[in-house]
């Protein structure tokens, strides 16, 4: 695996994500292979930022993207490699409650990644009955260490809390 | 004696005489041929006729008397007919008089006798009637006293089982009550203590930020490596 694909999923931490940053990447090149083949590539890429407007985030990563000979045997073998990134990584699944922005995203992904292995993807999913917290599928295992669960323990402790007062 | 066989009875003698006679004219005169003597034979025809007149006169003097006797005889004969005759429809009407007595005094003695036996009859049935009316009076007042013994018992029993059974209703009753309390407190805790639970889900997923909700899944991260859930690789 080449150092520009190590960068491009340095900070990718989702398959979702990955998947969406390949779909990406395949319609730039298609962009510059297919769209207007009588054109320089430096003119394709500039007419292709005009067309298309991304995120600032996305910007970058593209940018990234393009940073390597501009053969279509390279920027197609980049993708290959993405692909197959996609296919082998191990992945672990967490169901937690809420939807998360990037950034809480990017804290989860990076404790992943240094405290489990640095390839491994993360896919989410949502169930707002765990309150806080997260769930883990592990090899067709399923591990709640939600903050609903840990209420739901706690149970009889609350009830004779309220047994007490009343 | 029938005066035909008076008659009948001459003839016959009378006929018997006269054969009795000829035959003996034949002798005679068969006698008198084998002799061939004429005046033996004139004296002996002559006594032969004599013997033949007095035979015929005494037979007729028979019959003469035989009739007479017949005739006397029916003559008596009738006498005693119509004697009988009167003597018999005497006694008929005698007779016939006493058996239409006979039967009147049958008829009125059966009358009276049939009069009596249904009198009778009448009084013992009377009698066995009242009897047995007395005996049925009876009957109906045991069976009267036994099915009123037989029903209060009964009843007693009833009532005894009926208060049985409602005591152990009740006691059913209150045992049900009893648990029906405890379930109902029970589940009264429990969804009380399911309310908190609901609610501080609520209040932590919704009230807590996102970096919060970050640092919580990364608490859960942290304990699923504690207890050896996740490994690194």
């Amino acid at each position: 695996m080449s150092q520009l694909t190590d960068s491009l999923i340095s900070d990718i931490y989702t398959h979702e994500e990955l998947t969406r940053r390949i779909a990406l990447a395949r319609g730039v090149c298609e962009y510059l292979f297919f769209k207007e083949p009588g054109l320089a590539i430096e003119d394709r890429i500039a007419n292709y930022f005009k067309t298309y407007e991304h995120e600032e985030q996305d910007q970058a990563w593209i940018e990234k993207f393009l940073q390597q000979p501009h053969t279509h045997e390279s920027f197609f073998g980049t993708i290959g490699e993405l692909e197959q990134i996609e296919k082998k990584s191990p992945t672990i699944v967490l169901h937690i409650a809420v939807i998360l922005p990037a950034l809480e995203i990017s804290m989860i992904g990076n404790w992943v990644k240094k405290n489990i292995n640095q390839q491994t993807l993360i896919r989410f999913t949502y169930n707002p009955a765990l309150a806080g917290g997260c769930a883990i599928s592990l090899n067709g295992i399923y591990h709640d260490f939600s903050v609903g669960n840990r209420l739901y323990q706690q149970q009889e402790k609350i009830l004779n809390s309220i047994r007490t007062i009343v | 004696m029938d005066i035909v066989l008076v008659f009948l009875i001459g003839f016959i003698i009378i006929t018997c005489i006269v054969i009795i006679s000829i035959i003996v004219s034949v002798y005679v005169d068969h006698l008198g041929s084998i002799r061939q003597s004429g005046k033996l034979a004139g004296e002996q025809a002559q006594a032969s006729y004599t013997i033949i007149r007095r035979a015929m006169k005494q037979a007729h003097a028979m019959i003469v008397r035989a009739e007479l006797t017949g005739i006397q005889t029916v003559a008596k004969k009738k006498i005693q007919a119509d004697a009988f005759e009167e003597t018999f429809e005497k006694e008929l009407t005698k007779l016939l008089g006493t058996a239409l007595h006979n039967v009147e005094y049958a008829n009125a003695s059966l009358t009276k006798g049939y009069q009596e036996y249904l009198l009778q009859a009448r009084k013992c049935f009377e009698s066995e009637i009242l009897e047995h009316r007395h005996r049925l009076a009876q009957s109906f007042e045991l069976v009267e006293e036994t099915t009123v013994k037989t029903y209060r018992d009964f009843f007693e029993e009833q009532k005894k089982l009926v208060s049985e059974e409602l005591s152990a209703q009740m006691k059913k009753t209150e045992e049900r009550i009893e648990d029906h309390r405890k379930k109902r407190e029970y589940l009264q805790d429990n969804v009380l203590a399911d309310l908190v639970v609901r609610t501080a889900k609520l209040v932590i997923k919704d009230g807590v930020s996102m970096e919060s909700h970050a640092k919580l899944i990364i608490d859960s991260l942290e304990e699923a490596r504690k207890q050896g859930v996740l490994k690194p690789d």
